[in-house]
């Protein structure tokens, strides 16, 4: 129970300190990249790669924190 | 068309080439940090002294990490360590690609802030954790260490007819 809790505290932290990338992707995405759409598949994938990273720390730490 | 099945092949060969560095790396480290912590463990019960640690610490709490804690090591701190270098080639390969398709005036300081942000948040999460781990095995250790007792004992026991007595006593533990 207790080791939930410690689970969810650091989860929770670590999830909001992820809005600092996915905010700040999300803005440079709708305000300052070209709108042409011969940048959209980078568009697409500069989201996909930055809004991934959150999962990508949290599945990192976790493990980290386990082994 | 070929031009774009030759990247295709590339990143599959990088793909290739990074799951072999991580079973190398997993191959080679695993069997020697089971040796490492094996030959520490032993060194450090072996020169202990009489008196004040085997009186202090039961027999079944030493047997217990002897055994359960490094089976624990051999089968599944390998896994934990084998995701863990996956997690980590993953963050590398992200953090490439965001440098390439943004400016990274921009991007890198905002990475390196919530890296360093995470860092200590790692190393405020791991502490309890710790604890916590080591909290649990000394919890089941009293139940371990009475019943190895009562096993040794238990002609002893049954001479001085107090089997109910070591019964509750085992009870009360359990419970």
């Amino acid at each position: 129970m207790v080791r939930k809790a410690v689970e969810v505290w650091f989860t929770f932290r670590l999830m909001l300190c992820s809005l600092l990338i996915n905010f700040s992707s999300l803005t440079y995405l709708f305000f300052f990249k070209d709108p042409s759409t011969e940048h959209a598949s980078e568009a697409a994938l500069f989201m996909v790669v930055t809004l991934g990273f959150d999962e990508i720390m949290y599945l990192l730490f976790s493990n980290l924190g386990t082994f | 068309m070929s031009y774009y099945i030759g990247i295709y092949v590339t990143i599959g060969f990088i793909y290739a080439l990074f799951a072999l560095i991580r079973a190398l790396l997993t191959a080679y480290s695993v069997p020697k940090m089971s040796t490492k912590i094996h030959e520490s463990i032993i060194s450090n019960i072996m020169f202990s002294s009489l008196n004040d640690f085997f009186d202090r610490v039961p027999l079944a709490r030493i047997f217990s990490t002897l055994s359960k804690d490094l089976g624990s090591v051999d089968t599944s701190i390998s896994v934990y360590f084998n995701s863990a270098l996956v997690f980590s080639f993953l963050l590398g390969s992200n953090i490439v690609v965001i440098s390439f398709l943004a400016p990274i005036y921009i991007f890198w300081p905002i990475i390196l802030v919530y890296l360093i942000i995470c860092h200590f948040l790692r190393q405020y999460y791991s502490k309890p954790v710790k604890e916590l781990t080591k909290i649990e095995g000394i919890t089941k250790s009293p139940i371990l260490s009475c019943f190895n007792e009562i096993l040794q004992g238990v002609s002893s026991i049954r001479c001085f007819k107090k089997e109910n007595m070591f019964m509750i006593a085992n009870c009360f533990k359990i419970d």
